[in-house]
């Protein structure tokens, strides 16, 4: 067996494997002699059949087993002599073998790249200071008074304002046809200002009566969201059948009871302790991402493909995730996993890079999880999913590689402590 | 050519025509039982694009198969054994 190998990149590598034609020619005569022993053919009693007969019977799938069968032991073989190491799937693709002729193929692997040591002491991270103003506090209370409004019929008799909640009917015409995609819709809720459909289409509403029938000229822009609409000239019957009011709440104790608290003091310290705790994350994301950018900069290393797909393919699915969740999906949306892929395939860059570094680094370091932290860290998630610890410890027992997935996003946790712990944090005003 | 596949049914493949073909390049054939040696050599040449030395044939008796108490026969057919000349070859018969 010869292998040359080939290197494309400090990642990639191609092995150019050749397999003689007298190892090809005897696990082609093994195969057929086995094969002959067993194989039952008409005319012929068992064992009998001549290896002219097998061969036009039997020839595709016994080539193919036999070169899948060299190809693994040759490969296998190959990465053995030469001291390989790769990661995913090695890439192969086998040419139909011939007989009587030495069997040539070609693998792709990808390989972990080889970082050096990475001097992640004394880095400067900007550590941006939040404090919790009123104003955000007050940013809160309005909007749980906003998820909270109630809505009531107008009392006195006038047009409709900006801020009022009209209920309407309508039915959008092209040329004086109905158009398909603006059906008759009756009982349509719409707070105006809002500028749901287009904002001409609010102003046009202001000053109508409760009852009134009104026809609305819509000219949509060629910038409008959805295609179906753009340089379309629509004219919408529009009738007004009532008139609501928004009612926020009061802020006092009555607001913080509906929130399940008791005083409106315990609904403010929550709220504080809400926008702190999203703060800290915020820092800590911040300081986080300063860091590897700094370590970035300092490394210099390509990125196997097999890495890059494997992020890419979780954002894309984290995406699809929440596009299910907002009930739609990727293809309502115009997304196809090409055009994601396209769009995401620095983020995934990125993101693979950075765990090879958190790798590197955990290993530079030689970091280990201790089982009291393993501990704490299931305390924790525990908590935060309204579960024991002695539920989540049994659920990882079942699924090993999970635990290690666990156990390894502490050692990033903690290789980020140590490069916050070994760096000059300059505090800053945010 | 129609003619000819209705003279020629099809090849047999058995131990004994595998030795035949080794041997004296003889090939065997189910052929139409009225068919004669001219016609079958006339229609192993045009089908298969070889020559033709000679044609043996015979009519082979259907065997008789018992199942339970009933009793049927097989069909009788015609067999053609065919010499080619020598260095022919057809592809069929050769694995190909």
């Amino acid at each position: 067996m010869q292998v040359s190998v080939e290197e494309v990149s400090t990642v990639k590598k191609v092995l150019h494997i050749e397999i003689p034609e007298e190892e090809v020619t005897r696990e082609l005569n093994n195969a057929y002699k086995e094969l002959g022993k067993t194989a039952k053919v008409k005319g012929f009693r068992p064992g009998k059949v001549p290896r002219s007969v097998l061969e036009r019977l039997y020839k595709k799938t016994v080539t193919a087993e036999i070169s899948s069968k060299l190809i693994q032991e040759s490969f296998e073989a190959a990465i053995r002599e030469n001291d390989l190491k790769y990661i995913g799937n090695p890439l192969i693709d086998p040419p139909e073998m011939e007989p009587e002729q030495p069997y040539k193929y070609d693998v792709t692997i990808e390989q972990s790249p080889e970082i050096g040591d990475i001097d992640f002491k004394g880095l400067t991270i900007k550590k941006n200071i939040y404090t919790i103003t009123d104003e955000a506090v007050e940013e809160q209370f309005e909007r749980l008074r906003k998820a909270m409004a109630q809505q009531q019929p107008l009392e006195e008799d006038r047009a409709v304002r900006e801020g009022d909640l009209a209920l309407i009917d309508f039915e959008g015409f092209k040329d004086g046809k109905p158009f398909a995609e603006t059906p008759k819709t009756e009982n349509f809720l719409m707070k105006v200002g809002m500028n749901q459909i287009l904002k001409d289409f609010d102003d046009q509403l202001i000053g109508m009566n409760s009852g009134e029938t009104k026809e609305i000229n819509i000219s949509f822009p060629e910038s409008y969201p959805n295609d179906k609409f753009a340089n379309l000239d629509i004219a919408f019957q529009v009738s007004l059948r009532e008139i609501k009011q928004e009612i926020l709440p009061e802020v006092n104790d009555e607001l913080a009871k509906r929130f399940g608290k008791q005083t409106l003091d315990e609904l403010k310290d929550e709220i504080i302790a809400d926008l702190k705790q999203g703060y800290e994350k915020r820092t800590e994301q911040e300081q986080a991402e300063q860091i590897f950018e700094a370590l970035l900069e300092k490394t210099d290393f390509e990125v196997p493909d097999v890495m890059t797909e494997y992020e890419l393919e979780g954002i894309i699915s984290e995406i699809d995730r929440s596009l299910t969740y907002q009930n739609t999906s990727m293809e309502e949306q115009g997304f196809t996993k090409e055009v994601l892929s396209a769009k995401y395939r620095d983020t995934a860059v990125k993101q693979s890079k950075r765990r090879l570094i958190l790798n590197k680094l955990i290993e530079q370091e030689k970091m280990t999880v201790s089982d009291e932290e393993v501990e704490n860290a299931l305390k924790e998630m525990a908590q935060a999913l309204n579960k024991t610890s002695a539920e989540l410890r049994n659920h990882y027992k079942q699924n090993e590689e999970e635990f290690n997935y666990f156990k390894h996003a502490l050692l990033e946790k903690q290789v980020v402590r140590l490069i916050i712990e070994n760096s000059t944090i300059v505090e800053e005003k945010g | 050519m129609i003619q000819y596949y209705d003279i020629v049914k099809r090849p047999l493949m058995t131990e004994k025509t595998t030795i035949q073909k080794e041997t004296f390049n003889q090939l065997s054939f189910e052929v139409d039982r009225k068919a004669n040696r001219v016609e079958i050599k006339r229609a192993v040449e045009k089908i298969f694009d070889v020559r033709v030395a000679a044609v043996r044939t015979m009519q082979i008796k259907g065997k008789v198969k018992q199942r339970g108490r009933i009793i049927g026969k097989r069909k009788d057919w015609k067999k053609a054994i065919v010499t080619l000349m020598p260095g022919e070859r057809i592809g069929f018969f050769e694995g190909a």
